[in-house]
């Protein structure tokens, strides 16, 4: 209550403080537009990498195909992260909320681990 | 009671009311919910993809040797580029929401209504490609039950390949392609809410970003999928 009551005494500052805000808006739509290019050029980056690792067989050869599959897995999840972390603002969210999201995907760790080993189990029956 | 709640948010306990815990709207956290169910689906699909196909007999197709055309265009010798450049129609698609997100933030209707439309112009484009895709790969026989590529190396190499190929290329394409219909139309139904001014008379675009989250995450899925379909050998 009594800032209320000091900042209706001093209009001039209130002003000041208003412009401040208007100021640091613009600065923010101006940043928040090159974040958006920038993370189109890190996913369009990624996947052209990916593009030349696939279409390689010099690479493929070289590294053998676990490794390789590894690189496309690792590269997938980094695309993923920028995706969820900027586009869909789960970065800039709150901490709560972001645990909300994230952590029951563990499952779908489990799940894969669970089902991979028992297809390999599979093969040599 | 009331004095109790009081006391409560006065102490600072962010779940005891008065405060909003997660930083988001109702409908917002709704959507990343179902978005979480759906991610849930996709794996599952996934995971299956994964474990048929390590146990699958008498093997599993090259994916360059399968996708290696562009339809109407070449018929052969370009492994990936049409899949390259459906996913770049995809994730620019992506952009042109995220921009429609931002210039909502700033109740700048004009270009709300811009950039819906160059997303609805990318959905649909995607949703042609792989129309184009289906067609071809239908004419060269490979159906639920048939599957006419052949299997590349170890000892069953010139066999024909796991029919398995074929349903879970069909069925997991086929229930992401149906999300990015979905989208579109979503899309176009805020679109035309947008130039309706529903949203500037409501004093904010939160429609814009919630439709926005649906849309990425089709983003994110087609990542997904691409990985395991094309790039994984």
């Amino acid at each position: 209550m009594s800032e209320n009551i000091a900042h209706t005494s001093e209009p001039h500052d209130h002003e000041e403080h208003h412009f401040e805000i208007i100021e640091q808006g613009l600065h923010e739509i101006h940043s928040t537009r090159k974040e958006i290019w920038r993370v189109f050029f890190i996913l369009l980056a990624i996947t052209v990498l990916e593009f030349l690792i696939a279409l390689t067989p010099a690479i493929k050869d070289g590294l053998g195909k676990s490794k390789v599959v590894g690189i496309f897995f690792f590269l997938t999840v980094l695309k993923a992260f920028y995706i969820v972390g900027y586009f869909m603002h789960l970065k800039h969210e709150k901490l709560n909320m972001a645990y909300t999201i994230l952590i029951p995907l563990m499952f779908i760790a489990y799940l894969i681990t669970l089902l991979l080993f028992e297809g390999s189990h599979q093969i040599h029956i | 009671m009331s004095v109790e709640a009081t006391a409560n948010v006065e102490k600072g306990n962010a779940w005891s009311g008065g405060r909003v815990p997660l930083g988001s709207s109702y409908g917002k956290l709704m959507m990343w919910m179902f978005l979480l169910s759906d991610a849930f689906t996709f794996s599952s699909l996934l995971v299956t993809y994964g474990y048929l196909r390590v146990t699958a007999l008498p093997g599993w197709v090259a994916p360059e040797e399968v996708f290696h055309g562009i339809p109407f265009l070449v018929e052969e010798g370009l492994p990936l580029v049409f899949v390259g450049i459906m996913t770049f129609i995809l994730i620019a698609s992506s952009v042109t929401m995220v921009l429609a997100v931002e210039a909502g933030h700033r109740m700048d209707q004009k270009n709300v209504a811009r950039y819906m439309i160059l997303t609805i112009i990318g959905g649909l484009m995607f949703l042609s490609c792989q129309a184009l895709e289906w067609t071809h790969l239908i004419e060269n026989g490979l159906t639920l039950t048939f599957n006419p590529f052949k299997v590349p190396l170890g000892p069953n190499a010139g066999q024909n390949a796991s029919t398995m190929f074929g349903d879970l290329f069909f069925v997991i394409t086929g229930f992401h392609g149906f999300h990015v219909f979905s989208g579109v139309v979503i899309n176009i139904i805020i679109y035309f809410k947008t130039i309706a001014g529903d949203f500037q008379k409501r004093g904010h675009y939160e429609m814009v970003e919630k439709v926005g989250l649906y849309w990425h995450f089709v983003d994110l899925v087609w990542v997904f999928v691409f990985t395991v379909f094309y790039l994984i050998y």
